[in-house]
């Protein structure tokens, strides 16, 4: 592993036992989080990227199980850990921001209750330096008069400041990594940016790495160093943050920011990608994306490509684009 | 707070006048005259005038009611007709029998039901849950009379273990009690089971395991309270059935509990102790509700604070 990386996953299969059959969520994806780095992994819903960090850390709900693979952290592989030493992990060196802010909050315990239970549990703080880090946290975080919001229960705050909380607690104990699950989604436009500001400027005040989960290209464009596009449980591509909002490389890509309404003209019809996503309970033959694809060949339905390097160090999956490409 | 407790206070007196009122509708409207009850047939017209104009059966109906309610202020609810004490003294007796058995039986309905329901919740789908599924829902199904049957004869009379009647022998209430708590607690038991359930599949479950905190804690803290809500719901029906007077187990066992109590007061037309009893299970009722409203302020914020 290179000493660069603080993350690593390799071939990470996730599968859910459902009473229809087999369904792989996550097909065999392996990709780097670098130290300090911010990596977004941007896909349509379904496509397995909430899975993937669910499963990096193991709270991947039954029916669901990884089903193979290595997930490398700080130089150990996360899914060799007992449950105990999984638990040290989670919140002290790696945390979670979740979609929904309001409901990943307990509503019957005050904000300051939640956040101190952290504390307590990985960094043996007593009740009394438990309140106060809580508070200098609200305050990280810029929630104003926090002595007041730390008595606060989650119902009492706005989705924005609750999100807010969120971060707050995910940041409790310093973790080396953070994982956003779409952090902005439930909340308006406004607010979105003043929270990915924040990630951001936590990030490089306290050094740590970030990867954010999104369908969001908006989001990737103002934070991302490097960009992954999932689909279907695959990584389709993998670029650098700038290459990728101009060349594209993979169909799905290009089909994905075409769909941005900001790029369209007045008066034209908004571009939609044809078709549904594959269904993954069955069995897929060739390019996952090939029914949808506007470039397709025959070869395309039949076998499916490989992720391949092209030109700088970027990765795609794609028939139509040659290994050593630029 | 003290506010809201001073208003359900008032509250609970207007109920306990209305049900004191209704109660005496009732009694004087249903057939049979308790001096006829008294005395059988052998009586002549005038011992029966005599006998009610005791009694002051003969004033008219509002007197009768007026007189019951300046009483039961001054905590007086007169004689019982038959045996000729006081209403609150023969209560107080069956009280005491009443809310021993309740109680216990009540916390191991309790105790049966968040062990077992949180079990089956915690292993759903398993076959930890399927068996602690059946057995509940043969705790259910199985009348409580028939299981206290089963255990006299088993533990009472083959062993000898237990007393099988009366309140006067040492152990007189582990039988009653546990044939009450496994009726209870199988209920209990299956509701339990389906808000774990529903709270275990809740964000902030996710959020809680995502902290690193154990599932002891995750399960202990952040699912049984957010659980609570429907199980003080259902303990707080249970604890007013149960203090209310358990009829058919307190008969089965011979008890002289609330119940038998009630049940023997119908029966034999003894008006003041029907009312006393009557206005006995409203003040019950009464406190439970707003005990189990006061719990829910406690247990969840979000209807404390509106």
């Amino acid at each position: 592993m290179k000493q660069d990386n603080l993350l690593e996953v390799k071939n990470l299969t996730t599968r859910f036992k459902l009473d229809d059959g087999i369904l792989t969520a996550v097909d065999g994806i392996s990709f780097e989080v670098g130290r300090n780095q911010t990596v977004g992994i941007v896909g349509e819903s379904g496509c397995g990227k909430s899975v993937t960090s669910f499963s990096i850390l193991q709270l991947v709900a039954p029916p669901g199980k990884v089903a193979e693979g290595e997930i490398i952290f700080d130089g150990q592989d996360l899914l060799k850990l007992s449950k105990k030493e999984m638990r040290k992990i989670r919140g002290k060196k790696i945390s979670m921001i979740f979609q929904e802010p309001m409901t990943s909050l307990n509503p019957v315990y005050t904000i300051g209750n939640q956040i101190d239970e952290m504390t307590k549990l990985h960094l043996g703080l007593d009740k009394q330096a438990a309140k106060e880090h809580t508070i200098e946290l609200l305050r990280a975080v810029k929630i104003p008069s926090p002595e007041q919001r730390y008595h606060e229960y989650p119902h009492q705050l706005s989705g924005g400041m609750r999100q807010r909380v969120m971060i707050a607690m995910a940041l409790a104990c310093n973790p080396e990594m953070l994982i956003c699950d779409e952090p902005t989604t439930a909340l308006d436009v406004t607010v979105q940016a003043q929270i990915l500001r924040l990630i951001d400027e936590l990030k490089q005040k306290n050094n740590m790495s970030v990867m954010i989960i999104t369908h969001d290209l908006a989001v990737i464009s103002e934070v991302a160093d490097k960009v992954i596009v999932m689909y279907a449980g695959r990584i389709v591509e993998e670029s650098d943050e700038k290459d990728i909002f101009t060349k594209p490389l993979h169909p799905y890509t290009e089909a994905l920011l075409k769909s941005i309404p900001s790029n369209a003209q007045r008066g034209e019809k908004l571009f939609m990608i044809d078709g549904m996503v594959p269904n993954l309970l069955k069995e897929n033959k060739g390019c996952m994306f090939a029914p949808r694809c506007q470039y397709a060949q025959p070869h395309c339905f039949e076998t499916e490509p490989e992720l391949k390097t092209v030109g700088d160090g970027r990765k795609v999956r794609c028939h139509l684009r040659g290994e050593g490409e630029e | 707070m003290a506010k809201y407790i001073a208003k359900r206070i008032g509250q609970a007196l207007i109920v306990m006048f209305l049900v004191s009122l209704l109660t005496f509708i009732m009694i004087n409207v249903a057939p049979g005259d308790p001096v006829a009850v008294m005395l059988e047939k052998q009586a002549d017209p005038e011992t029966i005038q005599r006998v009610r104009e005791q009694l002051g059966l003969d004033r008219p109906y509002h007197e009768q009611f007026i007189s019951f309610i300046k009483g039961a202020v001054t905590g007086d609810l007169g004689n019982s007709y038959f045996q000729k004490e006081p209403v609150t003294a023969i209560v107080g007796r069956g009280f005491v029998i009443t809310v021993q058995l309740g109680l216990l039986a009540l916390a191991l309905s309790v105790c049966i039901g968040l062990v077992v329901g949180t079990l089956a919740a915690l292993f759903r789908g398993t076959w930890i849950d399927h068996s602690l599924m059946f057995v509940a829902m043969l705790g259910i199904s199985a009348p409580a009379f028939w299981i206290a049957v089963l255990m006299q004869l088993y533990f009472g009379l083959k062993l000898g273990w237990f007393p099988i009647s009366g309140s006067e022998q040492a152990g007189w209430l582990v039988m009653p009690v546990i044939c009450l708590g496994i009726s209870y607690g199988a209920s209990s038991a299956r509701l339990v089971r389906t808000n774990m359930i529903e709270v275990l599949s809740q964000d902030y479950v996710r959020t809680a395991r995502s902290k690193g905190l154990n599932e002891f804690v995750v399960v202990g803290k952040h699912v049984l309270k957010n659980a609570g809500i429907s199980i003080i719901t259902l303990t707080g029906m249970q604890l007013r059935s149960l203090i209310s007077g358990a009829m058919v187990i307190e008969t089965v066992f011979s008890l002289r509990g609330l119940g038998s109590v009630s049940y023997a007061a119908i029966m034999s037309r003894d008006i003041p102790l029907v009312q006393g009893c009557v206005l006995y299970v409203a003040i019950v009722y009464v406190l439970v509700n707003l005990v189990v409203d006061l719990m829910y302020g406690v247990l969840d914020p979000r209807i404390r604070l509106s």
